[in-house]
């Protein structure tokens, strides 16, 4: 019975390497990019060997899936940043996302901008929240059903809903390009 | 009025694969298939890359609760260093 009072360290760092693909998703859906998403992946085990003698971890799959999601948050949050002050007002270049392209790759006007973020501030809160936990912290609809007592379907509706509201709110407001 | 109808749809259409396309970054299967409804009509591609621009706008804008913040509060970014 208690042999096992002293329960091995929870392996961090092997959740890394056994959940490698799932991590990198998580990073990829907030990233937007593969390389980077790899690169943040390696960061976040490199850490977690760092941290792992010392923690007490519970939940260590979990506990990789949040440190990846905030490592990424603040990564990509950086890169909006750089590319606010760099892509300046309206570069006008449309790389069309091709197929197999992902959807990150065009530079966005100020205007654009405003008026999407007007757009979500007009959604209820709760919508508003889902749209945001799948958007920018990389979450499955999955999970953020479990958050919110809601099923997966809802989740899909309302997110579908926030970016049915944010397109037509572009097409109101914006010139025809 | 059919017409407008049908538009709206591939609307939806376009939002659903690019929701797809963020749920399984690196599935083949739904990037061949993405591929095939492109191609399929030109009306798909326009409605796809209207779909990918809003999304890619939405990612621009910063959220609106303290939520991220609580989430990064407890993780510090040295997790628990405790005894060298």
């Amino acid at each position: 019975m208690d042999i096992l009072s002293h329960p091995p360290v929870p392996d961090l760092g092997g959740v890394f390497v056994t959940h490698r693909a799932r991590l990198r998703d998580a990073a990829r859906r907030i990233l937007g990019d593969a390389q980077g998403a790899e690169d943040l992946v390696h960061d976040a085990y490199l850490k977690a060997l760092e941290g792992a003698a010392g923690g007490d971890l519970q939940q260590p799959l979990s506990f990789a899936f949040r440190m990846v999601r905030n490592l990424a948050i603040d990564r990509y949050r950086r890169r909006a940043l750089e590319s606010r002050l760099f892509d300046g007002e309206e570069a006008g270049e449309h790389v069309a996302a091709g197929s197999g392209g992902t959807p990150e790759s065009q530079a966005i006007g100020r205007q654009e901008l405003a008026l999407v973020a007007q757009a979500l501030a007009e959604l209820p809160e709760r919508v508003r929240r889902v749209f945001e936990l799948y958007r920018l912290e990389g979450h499955t609809q999955r999970e953020i059903g479990e958050r919110f007592g809601i099923s997966p379907a809802m989740v899909n509706l309302l997110i579908r809903q926030a970016l049915d509201h944010c397109r037509a709110a572009l097409r109101r407001g914006a010139p025809p390009r | 009025m059919a017409g407008s109808q049908q538009a709206g749809s591939i609307d939806q259409a376009a939002v659903a694969w690019v929701m797809a396309m963020h749920d399984t970054p690196g599935d083949a299967g739904v990037r061949a298939a993405l591929a095939g409804w492109l191609a399929s009509d030109p009306a798909h591609r326009s409605a796809y890359d209207e779909a990918c621009r809003v999304w890619q706008i939405t990612g621009q804008v910063l959220p609106s609760s303290a939520d991220i913040a609580a989430d990064a509060a407890a993780l510090p970014h040295r997790p628990a260093t405790g005894q060298a």
